[in-house]
């Protein structure tokens, strides 16, 4: 489609807006209420632009460029005066109450509304009235409220209210006193709360983080990362200064994260700088438990050459790390440092996804589904992206159908919305207990795993009669699945989702089934299986036992030397396993960066990195490989990442040493060829050695400061920059300095785009996918010879048994987390730890809301909880909270007894 | 080889006459010269003793400002150490605690505030830059110290005395710059 | 003695009540109504010419044919008795006197529109005439009129009133619309249309009190008959709220063929100008359409005589003319003053702003305070030209029609009496006590003379 601008000719792609289409372009065009992910309503009348009838047209009209469709042959001129007048003008109206506090405020040198006002080239106020002041609220300890500074775009209640789901953030007032918050001071309630810092054009709602450690964009020292803290694997920048991590900011990736990050992305980056940190390698058993880098190699190196050696990998670790563990065990000595239970549903996961039947959907896919099923897993709070992301296909589902119905376009956000109402598209949700996503459901339906795997049983069953040997289901349960079934039937591209956490592999297999049986014809079916940690699937792909298994073998073999891999066992296995494993090694060698449970029994303990001071790889629960790359120079401290600890620790034991440098490049390519399963991992990102007309990319941008007096308190003669050779990343201001390769992003700034809003200059359409392809290597490829993997197991239906409680765990957003809950201001909002149990069990045990209770596995005693009665969970089932900083590993979806 | 400009002085290489062979001539010429300057005026002062008058617009060691009732002008805005060509300036800031607004003229100011003065050029853009009316170039000059360390100024040896406590050290540490308060 | 339709029986005694109202021939149209076809009806509002009361002046009839007609989806019928403009007060006179003329209207309308739940949409500030409504519905349906089954004709129609909070934006039919479904009374972007989409994704028609209580006239005597009072396109009567400095302020129907000096002059209207003072300016369709002069009132830029009607009101554009708008007719004597009259309107558009779109709601408030600097003597000249910019810059510019509605006074006020904002800034004692008076705006009647 051919439009003009400006009296050049453009093509364009058809159905978008005139803004949309000039930012594809490159032009620059100013904006404040549209936003690609959230749509035009039209507000700001900041993109106005002059649009023509026809070539004689002289005279024009003046229109909102976000509001209109581009049209075959379209005239318009943004550069027109009348366009520019207005334009400049409306800047003017905007800025008649904004303070002009920019050198106090935290957006300063990021900001969209300095941007803009630059761009219209508004320069001189006419306006010399008192401006208008408001009260701020204390909106909890993420997010920080400076109301003047507020410009009236609306985009802050939209995302939170309308993408985001949240209630607690509104519009009040009116005329020119319109107030975004609350309705009184509190803490937001949204687990999205962070992305307001982004979202909000100006200074309204900034970081609470970074204020405690406040640094301009143009200072911080970027690289591209890859979240931690759950499955999902949002993509996000790190920012350092001064050796410290200062924040978090959200990284574009058009499959994955989209715009936006969940607050325990965003906020729980805290760990990296904690005082918990270790710094130092300790030989616990000398006087002097210090140890000098050589000294602790030799030592390590006699420890392991003496005795038999096995490796505990880590679901947390990067795969160079646990990769390298294993080359220096040795395949047969690694084991998987996560339960039985757990690593079995892990490997199930992967041999559904290995099989290529059915697609292993991204969040973006996700997002664009039009029927959801969600069994099992409660991914508001284990994988809260995918909330979002389900979220949105319930929304858009609806818009869309709408938007067919009458023809107006998807990105006419407000029209939309007042076309589909309160209309939803289908969402079942069968989960153990409530969560917030229901909300949003058509059917939802609390159960025990077992029950709730029947249901999936029964859909499939249902989906394609037969296939199901037993179905000896109920007529309610046959009623329900036939409800779920015909919707899903009318889906095109529907999504089934389930989850670990319930820790029961009828669930998953009911799931699976149900994604097979949906996959026919025309269907494009999908499956997504949430997992625990930010490289399960990746330790789950490498295949090998898990923790009880090395357990067992140390047990009957004795004898052993264990190095465990940045793996705090307490926290996946019940500490009197771990306590027996710990007993009968001869040596623990420990490599982590924080202490905690497992280090304080290790004898010697390895620094190791964290995602912010090495490089590494991780695989998501999608099966996408992505590489997180260092960001904080390390000069002093003997921190370095586990896989540069064991493969100097191989490379002694070997005496293969050569003398050339270790990249995690290489460590990739020896992974390849050992482990077929990751077969073309070494694509993952740009080599170490790759450079753009001789140029690596840099880490700083051109305005960093303070180049020659940052390090001059500690060194008059400013050591030199450092080096870097990991990457093709560089840690100067000096470097590349057009669009990098998609992967290796540090931030997002273009010339006149300060602000995150400069990722449209990234984008090969707005909202589309990053130039030259959207980041990370899918790992599990469609196969249209698939193998038919299907599932028989439908299990007997949940029996309360008398004295036996099923053990579950429950998790929260932000609170669960080993590594998230050091950021201080999220620890505050995680609930305590707790039990919670239906009213029918609390009476069995003659036990009321808030006694506290004892759980007992197999003689094993856990620490006594307080028990809340929660009317959803179903009666035998115990829920307790998980992944919390207090909370340890426990013998989850068994049966155990509880005492008063 | 022919010459590329017309401006070529062709050099005289004819041989000495005796009397130039002596010199005696040519030493006499230039003891006059010597002598001659006897009888003018000194250009030198007797520095440190003496000192010179400056250019009002003299650029000379920075200083961080405070307002008229003795709190500290700068907010950290980074905007001096953005603008500075030698990248001499670096800072943190930090948010004012309430019970803090009689140090602090906003709410947020510098923690840390450091110049690496053997980097620093002098050439007063972070004067141009800052929006607070905060760091000034005055017209102290010549710092010495005994070690290269000294010469990272910290915000301690930058921050100009308190008007009301000092008022004496504060109009010193101004210069005779007549500048908004 | 102008044609009367909707007034004629005002005065009758207890007309309010029920019984009074049917005596004097009340709820014929429905009789009539009830026996037609919805289409007909449409079709005869159509034949009739019935322009929307409300302001635009949008023809009824063609407003009612766009509605859409999805098979199974209830429709809509919603009565905007939102009447806030300042200096319009029809609405109120009819439904505080004659309830059962809007309710007969509404039913016949309702029916015509196969709308089974219509809405009265009132204003939060008329705090009593609710109840009247309410009174007159009950005793409509009490006599089996609404309810079930209307006169055995199987239509069911159920009317009820709901009360705003009195936020002038929620005139605005689809910040209305909004209101009604009880959110934040926010104008939305079109398309799509109320017609289409409107009151919970229903076809929507949402038609003012007097454009809904003249549809009974229109059934009573047939659309053609009423198509021939009046005059071209303004047909029918049109009941016009005089205020001011005028003899006689009240609610008035005229049947548009009077001319404005008539309507100001004539002692069964206006009666005159009290005190014996001039003319300086009016307002002859409600606050915010543009301010005439005395000399551009009662003749046309070309010299024509302006009548009280939709075309001659507008005759010039607005350089030179104005509006019937929604009839609210606000006479200014020569002890006026214009800049202060503006700064009023001004400051109530700044506060009517619903805060949605940036040029509304921070342009009418910085009109505001520039109007109120020049008015208490700080303005400076440049203040003038900066208004008018702005005002500019406001009118076309936003999403729903108030912005233009706060632009237009004020940039009728400047068009006007530029000499009089200037008097203002040159005489900044002065102006705080004495206003500029009449200057060179004679009044037409002494120019003819």
């Amino acid at each position: 489609m051919f439009i003009h601008i400006d009296n050049k000719t453009y093509t364009v792609k058809a159905g978008k807006n005139l803004l949309e289409a000039c930012l594809t372009l490159d032009l620059d065009l100013p904006y404040f209420c549209w936003h690609p992910a959230m749509g035009s309503v039209g507000a700001c009348r900041q993109c106005a632009v002059k649009v023509y009838k026809d070539e004689n047209d002289m005279k024009g009209r003046l229109v909102m460029s976000c509001m209109e469709t581009v049209t075959e042959g379209l005239r318009l001129s943004i550069e027109d005066k009348t366009a520019k007048a207005f334009r400049e003008q409306v800047i003017e109206w905007l800025m008649t109450n904004h303070p002009h506090d920019c050198p106090v405020c935290d957006e300063g040198g990021a900001c969209h509304l300095q941007d803009m006002t630059v761009m219209t080239g508004h320069d001189y106020r006419r306006y010399n009235y008192k401006k208008r002041t408001y009260t701020n609220q204390y909106l909890g300890p993420l997010i920080n409220h400076e109301m003047n500074r507020c410009i009236q775009c609306y985009r802050c209640v939209r995302y939170y209210r309308d993408y985001a789901g949240g209630d607690d953030l509104n519009v009040f007032a009116a005329h020119n006193h319109v107030y975004f918050g609350r309705e009184k001071d509190g803490v937001l309630q949204s687990p999205f709360s962070g992305n307001l810092s982004e979202v909000c054009p100006t200074g309204v709602f900034t970081d609470k983080t970074l204020k405690e450690h406040y640094t301009r964009k143009w200072d911080l020292t970027m690289a591209p990362s890859v979240c931690n803290h759950c499955s999902v694997g949002c993509n996000t920048i790190a920012a350092e200064r001064y050796g410290q991590l200062r924040c978090m900011l959200n990284r574009y990736n058009g499959d994955v994260n989209g715009y936006f990050l969940c607050d325990r992305g965003r906020f729980g980056y805290e760990f990296v700088n904690s005082e918990n940190r270790i710094k130092q390698a300790l030989i616990r058993s000398r006087t002097n438990e210090a140890a000098t880098e050589s000294e602790i190699m030799e030592h390590v190196q006699s420890l392991i050459s003496m005795s038999k050696v096995v490796g505990i990998g880590s679901p947390r670790a990067s795969l160079e790390s646990n990769f390298a563990l294993m080359q220096l065990v040795g395949k047969e000595n690694f084991y998987q440092g996560i339960s039985e239970d757990e690593a079995h549903l892990n490997r199930l996961v992967v041999e559904m996804l290995r099989s290529g039947c059915v697609h292993s959907v991204s969040l973006k896919e996700i997002e664009q589904a039009d029927a959801v099923l969600i069994i099992g897993e409660d991914i508001w709070n284990t994988a809260p992206m995918m909330a979002l992301a389900v979220r949105q296909a319930v929304v858009k589902t609806a818009a869309s159908q709408a938007s067919q119905e009458i023809k107006i376009p998807v990105w006419l956000d407000s029209a939309i919305k007042e076309l589909a109402q309160e209309e939803k598209g289908f969402l079942a949700t069968l989960t153990i207990a409530t969560s917030p996503i229901d909300d949003i459901a058509t059917h939802s339906w609390h159960a025990a795993p077992d029950d709730l795997a029947r249901l999936g049983f029964a859909i499939a069953s249902y989906l394609q009669p037969g296939k199901i040997v037993n179905t000896d289901f109920s007529e309610a349960l046959l009623d329900k699945a036939k409800k779920i079934g015909d919707a899903l039937k009318k889906a095109k591209n529907p999504v089934v989702i389930t989850g670990t956490s319930c820790y029961n592999d009828n669930v998953i297999k009911a799931a699976f089934d149900v994604a097979v049986a949906l996959n026919t014809g025309e269907r494009k079916t999908s499956f997504s299986c949430v997992m625990t940690e930010c490289n399960s699937m990746g330790l789950a792909m490498m295949g090998s036992p898990s923790f009880s298994v090395a357990n067992e073998n140390i047990k009957t073999n004795g004898h052993a030397t264990a190095v465990i891999l940045e793996n705090d066992v307490y926290k996946h296995i019940p500490s009197a396993n771990a306590d027996e494993f710990f007993n009968s090694c001869d040596h623990v060698i420990v490599l982590d960066a924080l202490h905690n449970a497992t280090t304080e029994k290790a004898q010697v303990l390895l620094p190791a990195a964290t995602f912010a001071d090495g490089d590494g790889t991780l695989v998501n629960n999608e099966g996408r490989a992505q590489r997180f790359f260092q960001v904080i120079p390390n000069t002093t401290s003997q921190v370095q990442e586990s896989w540069r600890w064991l493969k100097k620790l191989q490379t002694l034991k070997l005496h293969t040493l050569n003398g050339h440098a270790l990249h995690p490049d290489d460590l990739l390519r020896e992974m390849e060829t050992a482990l077929p399963q990751f077969e073309g991992i070494t694509n993952v990102s740009p080599k170490h050695d790759f450079t753009i007309h001789g140029e690596k990319i840099p880490r700083e941008p051109h305005r960093y400061s303070g180049r020659t007096a940052i390090l001059a308190n500690k060194n008059v003669s400013e050591p030199k920059p450092f080096n870097d050779g990991d990457s093709p990343l560089s840690f100067t201001m000096e470097g590349y300095k057009g669009t990098p390769p998609s992967g290796v992003v540090p931030f997002f700034w273009s010339p006149g785009w300060n602000s995150v809003q400069s990722v449209n200059k990234y984008q090969e359409e707005t909202n589309g996918a990053l130039r030259g392809g959207n980041p990370g290597l899918q790992l599990f490829k469609n196969k249209s010879d698939a193998r038919d993997l299907f599932f028989n197991d439908v299990p007997e239906s949940f029996v309360v048994a008398k004295d036996r409680w099923l053990l579950l765990p429950k998790y929260d957003a932000l609170g669960s987390g080993e590594l998230s809950s050091y950021t201080a201001a999220l620890k505050t909002l995680s609930p305590q730890p707790f039990a919670s149990m239906s009213t029918g069990s609390l009476q069995a045990l003659n036990a009321k809301d808030g006694d506290m209770l004892q759980i007992v596995d197999a003689g094993i005693m856990y620490g006594s909880l307080p028990v809340k009665a929660d009317e959803n969970v179903c009666d035998g089932v115990v829920l307790v909270t998980a992944g919390l900083r207090e909370s340890m590993g426990m013998s989850w979806g068994t049966r155990v007894q509880i005492k008063k | 080889m022919q010459s590329l400009t017309n401006r070529v002085k062709p050099v005289d290489r004819k041989p000495m006459t005796f009397l130039e062979k002596i010199y005696l001539w040519e030493i006499a010429k230039g003891m006059m010269i010597t002598i001659k300057h006897f009888f003018k005026r000194k250009p030198t002062i007797k520095y440190p003793e003496q000192k010179r008058e400056f250019s009002s617009v003299f650029r000379g060691l920075h200083i961080l400002n405070r307002d008229e009732q003795g709190r500290e002008r700068c907010t950290a805005c980074g905007l001096c150490a953005v603008a500075c060509p030698a990248e001499a300036i670096t800072m943190e800031a930090a948010e004012r605690k309430t019970g803090e607004e009689h140090l602090y003229r906003e709410e947020k100011y510098a923690a840390r505030y450091e110049i690496n003065m053997l980097r620093c050029i002098f050439c007063g853009l972070c004067e141009e830059a800052c929006p607070k009316d905060a760091i000034y170039l005055s017209q102290t000059f010549t710092p010495s110290n005994l070690t290269r360390a000294q010469f990272i100024y910290k915000k301690d040896d930058l921050l100009i005395p308190d008007p009301n406590k000092d008022p004496e050290q504060y109009a010193k540490a101004l210069g005779d710059r007549k500048r908004p308060q | 003695m102008g044609v009367k339709l909707l007034l004629d029986k005002a005065h009758v005694e207890g007309i309010r009540y029920y019984d009074v109202y049917r005596r004097e021939g009340g709820y014929r149209s429905v009789e009539k109504a009830l026996k037609m076809s919805p289409a007909d009806i449409v079709e005869e509002v159509k034949k009739s010419g019935l322009r929307g009361r409300g302001g635009a002046g949008f023809p009824a009839g063609m407003k009612w044919s766009f509605i859409a007609k999805p098979e199974g989806v209830p429709r809509h019928l919603v009565c905007n008795a939102d009447e806030s403009e300042p200096g319009t007060f029809k609405d109120r006179y009819l439904m505080e006197f004659l309830p059962h003329l809007l309710i007969e209207g509404l039913i016949v309308a309702s029916f015509a529109l196969g709308s089974n739940a219509t809405y009265i949409y009132i204003r939060g500030e008329y705090a009593w005439i609710p109840d009247i409504l309410e009174q007159a519905i009950n005793e409509a349906k009490a006599n089996g009129w609404l309810g079930k089954n209307i006169q055995g004709s199987g239509f069911d129609c159920e009317i009820y009133v709901q009360r705003g909070a009195g936020a002038y934006i929620c005139g605005e039919e689809t910040a209305l619309i909004e209101s009604l479904e009880g959110k934040r009374g926010n104008p939305r972007i079109k398309p799509p249309f109320p017609a289409v989409k409107g009151v919970w994704d229903r076809p929507t028609v949402v038609n003012n009190v007097e454009t809904l209580a003249a549809v009974v006239p229109v059934i009573n005597m047939g659309g053609e008959a009423y198509s021939k009072i009046g005059v071209g396109k303004s047909t029918g009567t049109k009941l016009i709220s005089a205020c001011g400095n005028i003899n006689k302020p009240g609610v008035y129907e005229i049947d548009m063929t009077i001319s404005v000096e008539e309507f100001v002059y004539s002692d069964e209207y206006c009666g005159g100008i009290p005190n014996g003072k001039r003319l300086k300016a009016c307002i002859p369709g409600g606050s915010s359409v543009p301010i005439l002069p005395a000399n551009l009132l009662f003749k046309t830029a070309k010299g024509e005589q302006r009548m009280m009607n939709y075309e001659s009101l507008s005759d010039g554009g607005f350089a030179t003319g104005s509006m019937m708008g929604s009839g609210g007719f606000i006479v200014l004597d020569e002890d006026q003053c214009v800049v202060k009259h503006t700064l009023t309107l001004a400051r109530f558009y700044r506060h009517e702003s619903c805060g949605q779109c940036s040029p509304c709601r921070e342009g009418t408030g910085w009109m505001e305070k520039i109007l109120k600097n020049i008015e208490t003597g700080k303005g400076k000249m440049t203040d003038i030209d900066l208004l008018w910019d702005i005002q500019r810059k406001i009118e076309g510019n936003t999403i729903c029609p108030l912005g233009d509605a706060a632009a237009w006074p004020v940039a009728a006020a400047i068009r006007h009496f530029r000499d009089e904002f200037e008097w203002h800034v040159n005489n900044p004692e002065l102006c705080l006590t004495q206003n500029f008076g009449l200057a060179h705006y004679a009044d037409a009647r002494e120019v003819v003379a």
